[in-house]
């Protein structure tokens, strides 16, 4: 009974909450989808946070803290630290030519910066397709927390529609606002709870030192910077710090960010606080991860991402593991929200706009982009029904997609002429060739230990550098 | 210039730092985790410090 009670008292709170004084405000494109591009340094470094740190990170963290170790917090942290540096490159230009513009999507930017409307189309369209798994990773992640929290009684499947009929509700009513007020106080309890977490589940170990001292004599590789059984070679590391670079900037929820800074400074401030939290708060999960080994020993796959709750029930009180619990439910939701607010938008200003020719007035535009979020929804919880990998896997695979398009964005944005030609190729011949790679027509050999990703990002790098001297030529 | 200054910086204590880093034992425990962290972690502050800096110019370009 009290789980229910904590349940539905914290997402009462934190979403029910963030909705107050929103309805009042005439709906438009600018308040619906940007919140009138006024976020100042707080709201939109939590807003920020709230977004990025989701299922991967409660749920993928332990697990892979389980799987590899304390390397794996090393990795995410500065891979994430490196994002921020992506924010400042990027970020910066995105804002100031999306103030003038007015532009409200990525796509926008692209076909205002290279006056070619199929290139737009392409760009979108990839972002929409590989941004689909990451959304289903977040209803997965709150599935398979609900069905545990509730010992069983909500099972996984009546877990997954439940929350996502929670967030459509609160997104079609709210916009933009409400995901931003919910980021704000969803991104504060997130670190707390999980600083607490630690401290509650280390000293049910006997204490932090405690702890580790024990994992270190069931499994020393779990302390080595290589990772267990030397998972991170010099190789992968290379692989995963530029990663993040590329990809978590090209997520449309958070490109879309980039825009709603009130000024310059704040959008540099949220970088920088951005590149230095993960420092503090990712090595939270993964310690929990790591301490997994003492409690339940030889879990593997999809079963080691289940440590954290596994963990928290058997080290901590019910209260306080369902709270926590419902943390991270309540983090997956407002990772959920903006992935599905971006991808309405982009469906309704990248396509329908240009395809019908006609621009709606502001009302029918919001309520096209409310439609979508409703369906968006609903083809991420058929995701869901069947998730096809663990979830560090199944975000790998989305993330790769969306760091292709980094070197073409990079281009444009910057105000190089990319030859049309070698923009296409710089997307579809890196797609083709993750697509071999993820079906294993490609053999992983060829990138000589490296990540499949780094030779895709290498191939598109080339196609758009490649592109720009052809451009320079004529 | 300035920018290339503070990335070069990092960069250059970023290696001194992983050399030693990658050479410490594993098994000496600082707070119970392994001291190569704890490195780590003095390598994370000054890149978030370059970036700071860095991140200005950008700004001061931008405007």
């Amino acid at each position: 009974m009290m789980v229910y009670i904590i349940l539905l008292s914290y997402l009462a709170f934190i979403f029910l909450g963030s909705l107050i004084g929103v309805k009042s405000k005439d709906a438009t494109p600018e308040s619906y989808f940007l919140a009138d591009r006024n976020l100042t340094t707080i709201s939109l470094f939590f807003t920020i946070l709230a977004t990025n740190f989701s299922a991967f990170y409660f749920l993928g963290f332990a697990g892979e803290g389980y799987k590899v170790g304390y390397a794996h917090y090393v990795m995410m942290a500065l891979g994430t630290a490196f994002a921020g540096l992506s924010f400042i490159i990027l970020g910066t230009r995105v804002w100031k030519i999306g103030k003038i513009k007015g532009y409200i999507t990525p796509a926008e930017l692209i076909y205002g910066q290279s006056g070619d409307r199929p290139l737009s189309y392409l760009y979108s369209g990839v972002m929409i397709v590989f941004t689909l798994p990451y959304l289903a990773l977040q209803i997965v992640g709150g599935g398979y927390i609900l069905e545990s929290i509730t010992g069983g009684d909500i099972n996984y499947t009546l877990s997954v529609i439940l929350l996502t009929i929670v967030t459509i509700v609160y997104v079609v009513i709210g916009g933009m606002q409400s995901v931003a007020r919910t980021d704000l106080k969803q991104g504060l309890l997130m670190i707390v709870f999980m600083f607490l977490a630690v401290v509650w589940v280390g000293s049910d170990l006997g204490g932090i030192t405690q702890a580790n001292k024990e994992v270190l004599s069931i499994d020393s590789s779990l302390f080595e910077p290589s990772g267990k059984n030397g998972f991170y070679s010099g190789q992968k590391w290379f692989s995963f710090l530029i990663f993040w670079f590329f990809c978590i900037p090209m997520f449309p929820q958070l490109f879309m960010r980039f825009y709603i800074a009130k000024d310059l400074n704040i959008l540099r401030k949220s970088a920088v606080l951005y590149a230095f939290i993960p420092l503090v708060i990712s090595i939270f999960p993964v310690m929990i991860g790591v301490w997994g080994h003492t409690s339940f020993p030889g879990l593997e796959g999809k079963a080691a991402d289940q440590i954290l709750p596994m963990m928290l029930v058997r080290h901590t009180s019910e209260w306080f593991s369902a709270l926590v619990m419902t943390g991270a439910i309540a983090a997956f939701m407002s990772t959920l929200d903006s992935q599905l607010l971006a991808l309405s938008t982009m469906i309704t200003r990248d396509f329908y706009v240009p395809v019908s020719g006609r621009q709606p007035d502001f009302k029918k535009e919001v309520l096209i982009g409310r439609v979508l979020v409703a369906i968006l929804a609903c083809l991420g919880m058929l995701i869901a029904f069947k998730p096809f990998d663990t979830i560090f896997d199944m975000g790998k695979m989305a993330f790769s997609g969306l760091a292709i398009l980094f070197p073409l964005s990079y281009a444009l944005i910057k105000g190089y002429t990319v030859q049309r030609y070698w923009a296409f190729s710089s997307v579809i011949v890196p797609l083709v060739m993750l697509f071999l790679f993820y079906y294993q027509v490609l053999p992983t050999s060829i990138c000589l230990g490296f990540e499949y990703f780094v030779l895709i990002i290498i191939i598109a790098i080339i196609c758009v550098s490649v592109g720009v001297r052809m451009a320079n030529k004529k | 210039m300035k920018k290339w200054y503070y990335i070069f910086f990092t960069l250059l204590t970023g290696s001194i730092l992983g050399f030693y880093l990658f050479s410490e034992d594993s098994k000496d425990l600082i707070l119970g985790l392994p001291r190569w962290v704890f490195y780590y972690g003095v390598l994370h502050v000054i890149f978030v410090w370059a970036l700071h800096y860095f991140s200005r110019d950008i700004a001061i370009q931008e405007r």
